[in-house]
């Protein structure tokens, strides 16, 4: 393999794809990229098997070939040479890197280790703006739990609607729902969080190709693949949880509230809630805390329906007003032990229910 | 064992004042510069025997698992006088004393009367902190205006348990913890011993340094290496050489305590800073199935003990030791406090799969720490479960017949063992039903025992002893002091 590029758009090839590089692997062939030269173009892959990241570049090639490298160090070394043009080459059980003057050589991993790696099982994929993906994602994702003991609560549950999809995630104590409408999905999946937070980083582009399989659920761009291995398990019955209509509802500016929140966080942090005492004209917004203090502030706002009081863990409040895209905030709920639901007064699609902290 | 001290701190608050106004001006009685008292049951399991089978009163018993590897919980003094001892290999204990009567036990019934041994402590005065079944300390200093010195109420103590529970006791009476509990030692079978100030150096002086609180084997290796023997010895060593060889912070503590300081105060109130049930096995066991079977009834009684404290803990972790003696230990501290059995075996099994399952394993154990009042605030989960037999809606899930409808999963948790899925119900909380069932579990179990509701994973584990338990699960309270203890409603079994 000898290959000559920019050195900016090889470092973005090698570093986008090194961001599904497990960082403990057990299989040491998984720590590199697999370059594949062919053509006139170089394609990298990197994979911890669960997520596979695949992207390529248009590059001059003087010889083919296929290269396994240290994932982490190649992307490295590449952006530390100097501007401009790089050339990158086998020699014997090395790969030479090399841009205006410098040279940094790095010993090969064994290509006839990295297992095969399959990216996707061919169902075909729904066009969908990038932006507006990564968007929905960022939305969501906050809902879901980093505990391994419980695959199904780590995963974004994607499925069809009418003229659309959904993504749902929650962690048991807060759940995130999004309505994407205007592409159609013909199946769902229950998607890994972790994978989906990468997209925004690694193959978005103006528009995507979303496709959710069987077994794997892919996104692909102009800029490159990720697929991820769904995650086989059942996500909890949501939809119950969704009402029609609350009782009570307190409609506030975005920034007012969550700079209450801010303030509250201050005493707050760790366990303590953050009570809101909602009624006719806004919310009081407050905090004590033994020992240290407390704060107290009226958010002002307008309010149907019976007063009442709620306190909520002041991270998981926090997440879910920043979720919101909407300058207006609606908080429904029935009474302080029952959810409370988050969403935009003027954006549907967007919902975040809560379950307060009982005090 | 609960602390139920309710309304009782206030009235000892008021006896203090009361003494404080009488005593102005003068100086208190000598004697009340010991008032912690170290209350011993002697050889506990042996001696509740004893209650319900007079055939063993008299004779040699031994107490503790009767298979291989089994050790010795408990031995009536007839058995010690040939050199049994607790913790000793059962093998070892049956060729010094091949006449004893050994009986395999019954934790059960010891914890009810360590219950009731409390509850009698605590009509002395409310300030008793147990340190495991059959042992506790006690401050008495409130009780100057009702009784001439500390050793009148040791005296009232051991009466009270012979009288009302038909056991003996010894007390030990000093001016601190560390010197009371060697005084209890001393005061060993069925007496009172007081170390007055004036004495502490002559009875400390001559004890071996092991009877210092801390000297463990790596500590008294480094004490013999500097030629230290008894604590007498310990205190020629100059401050300088003891620094060296055991850095500063244990050198100091050692010197405070053999010069009979010990600043720990008696800590009453639910004051356990952690709560642990342990079991070690005579046959290693091996397979997730198994151990998750161990866990789950492990969890379930860590859940007991929690809610009788009235506390939640915010961190659950889990021991296992391989064979040979290679222990590791791994915790979780999920976003909100747990003390229900489905919550914390739900943590458990997480942990579970960061332990190596393939080995075979000697002990298990599940740990809460970092405990908190359990009516603290704390986060509420969604009302959620895929078979939806609770809570079809939002707030259906305090519905009393939702309630009922799930009784056994409550106990059984979430995880579907057989598919190796988790199940959505089975978020790590006590909110709403769940906690109210639990709270009606720990009700029933304390009218009609422990095994009166159960999960349904263990209903079918035979109240016999399993010879595979070694003797166990021991249980510990704030890792001060260990209760040895055997499965419930063993059998007797003779020796021959």
């Amino acid at each position: 393999m000898h290959i000559r590029a920019e050195r900016d758009d090889l470092a973005d090839v090698l570093s986008r794809a090194a961001r599904a590089v497990g960082t403990r692997s057990p299989i040491d062939a998984l720590q590199g990229v697999l370059c594949e030269v062919t053509g006139k173009r170089i394609s990298v892959t990197g994979s911890d098997l669960e997520m596979t990241v695949r992207t390529s570049l248009d590059v001059e090639v003087k010889e083919e070939g296929t290269v396994l490298i240290p994932a982490r160090l190649a992307s490295e070394a590449v952006k530390k040479l100097p501007a401009g043009a790089v050339t990158m080459k086998t020699d014997d059980s090395e790969v030479e890197i090399t841009g205006h003057g410098p040279s940094i050589r790095l010993r090969q991993l064994s290509v006839d280790d990295y297992p095969h790696i399959e990216t996707g099982d061919g169902t075909p994929g729904s066009e969908i703006g990038g932006k507006e993906l990564v968007d929905a994602i960022n939305q969501v994702v906050i809902a879901a739990s980093g505990d391994d003991a419980r695959p199904m609560l780590t995963g974004v549950k994607v499925e069809p609607i009418e003229g659309g999809f959904r993504m749902a995630a929650t962690d048991s104590y807060r759940l995130a729902v999004r309505d994407l409408l205007g592409t159609e999905l013909p199946v769902g999946g229950l998607i890994p969080a972790r994978g989906l937070k990468e997209i925004g980083r690694t193959v978005t582009d103006d528009k995507v190709r979303l496709s959710v399989g069987s077994r794997m659920a892919t996104v692909s761009s102009e800029r490159g693949s990720l697929t991820v291995r769904l995650i086989e398990a059942t996500f909890p019955n949501y939809q119950q949880l969704l009402p029609d209509s609350y009782p009570n509802s307190l409609t506030v500016k975005k920034g007012d509230l969550l700079a209450a929140i801010d303030r509250a966080s201050l005493v707050a942090e760790d366990h303590i809630p953050v009570r809101l005492e909602v009624g006719d004209g806004g919310a009081t917004v407050s905090v004590t805390r033994q020992e240290v203090g407390g704060t107290s502030e009226r958010v002002e706002g307008t309010f149907s329906g019976e007063p009442f009081q709620i306190a909520f863990n002041p991270r998981y409040l926090a997440d879910g007003i920043t979720a919101v895209d909407d300058d207006e905030i609606v908080l429904d709920a029935q009474d302080g032990h029952k959810a409370g639901i988050l969403r935009g007064a003027n954006t549907p699609g967007f919902t975040y229910l809560l379950m307060p902290v009982r005090i | 064992m609960t602390d139920r001290t309710t309304g009782k701190p206030g009235k000892v608050a008021q006896i203090a004042d009361d003494s404080n106004s009488s005593y102005i001006g003068q100086s208190i009685p000598s004697t009340w510069a010991t008032p912690i008292l170290h209350v011993d049951m002697d050889a506990f399991f042996v001696e509740v025997e004893r209650l319900t089978r007079p055939e063993l009163v008299g004779v040699p018993v031994i107490v503790g698992g009767l298979g291989n590897r089994g050790v010795v919980a408990s031995c009536s003094y007839e058995a010690r006088a040939v050199g049994v001892h607790s913790a000793m290999p059962m093998a070892h204990a049956r060729r010094l004393c091949p006449n004893a009567i050994y009986v395999a036990p019954t934790m059960q019934t010891y914890q009810q009367m360590s219950e009731q041994v409390f509850l009698l402590l605590r009509t002395v005065t409310p300030i008793v902190e147990p340190i495991s079944v059959d042992e506790g300390f006690l401050d008495v200093s409130g009780l100057r205006r009702h009784h001439p010195d500390p050793h009148s109420v040791a005296v009232l103590i051991r009466k009270l348990i012979r009288a009302e529970l038909g056991l003996p006791a010894s007390v030990g009476i000093a001016s601190n913890k560390f010197l009371a509990k060697l005084a209890s030692n001393h005061a060993k079978p069925d007496g009172v011993h007081t170390v007055s100030e004036d004495q502490v150096s002559a009875f400390l002086n001559p004890l071996p340094v092991r009877a210092l609180w801390g000297v463990g084997e790596a500590t008294h290796a480094a004490l013999e290496g500097l030629g230290v023997a008894t604590v007498e010895d310990l205190l020629s060593v100059p401050a300088p050489a003891l620094q060296s060889r055991l850095g500063s912070s244990l050198a100091s503590h050692l010197r405070e305590l053999a010069r009979g300081h010990d600043s720990r105060s008696v800590e009453a109130g639910s004051g356990a800073k952690s709560i642990s049930v342990e079991q070690t096995y005579a046959r290693d066991i091996k397979g997730r199935n198994r151990l998750e079977t161990e866990l789950l009834a492990q969890s379930d009684r860590v859940a007991s003990r929690l809610r009788q404290a009235g506390v939640s803990a915010r961190t659950i972790g889990i021991k296992v030791r391989y064979a040979p003696f290679e222990t590791i230990s791994r915790s979780t501290t999920p976003p909100s406090a747990v003390d229900s059995s489905r919550a914390i075996y739900h943590l458990v099994l997480g942990l579970l799969d960061r332990i190596d399952l393939e080995r075979p394993i000697r002990l298990v154990g599940v740990a809460a720490t970092q405990l908190i009042d359990r009516h603290l605030p704390r986060q509420m989960s969604l009302p959620m479960n895929p078979t939806s037999q609770f809570g079809g809606n939002m707030g259906k899930a305090d519905d009393a017949g939702s309630r009922t409808s799930s009784f056994v999963d409550a106990l059984e948790t979430g995880h579907d063992h057989k598919s190796g899925k988790h199940l959505a119900g089975s978020s790590p909380d006590g909110s709403g039903a769940w906690d109210h069932l639990a709270d009606t579990v720990e009700d029933i179990r304390s009218r009609f025992g422990e095994r009166a509701v159960r999960p349904a994973r263990l209903a079918d584990t035979p109240d016999v002893s399993d010879p595979d338990r070694l003797y166990g699960p021991r249980e510990y309270r704030d890792k001060i002091g260990s209760s040895d203890s055997g499965e419930p409603g063993a059998d007797d079994l003779n020796s021959d």
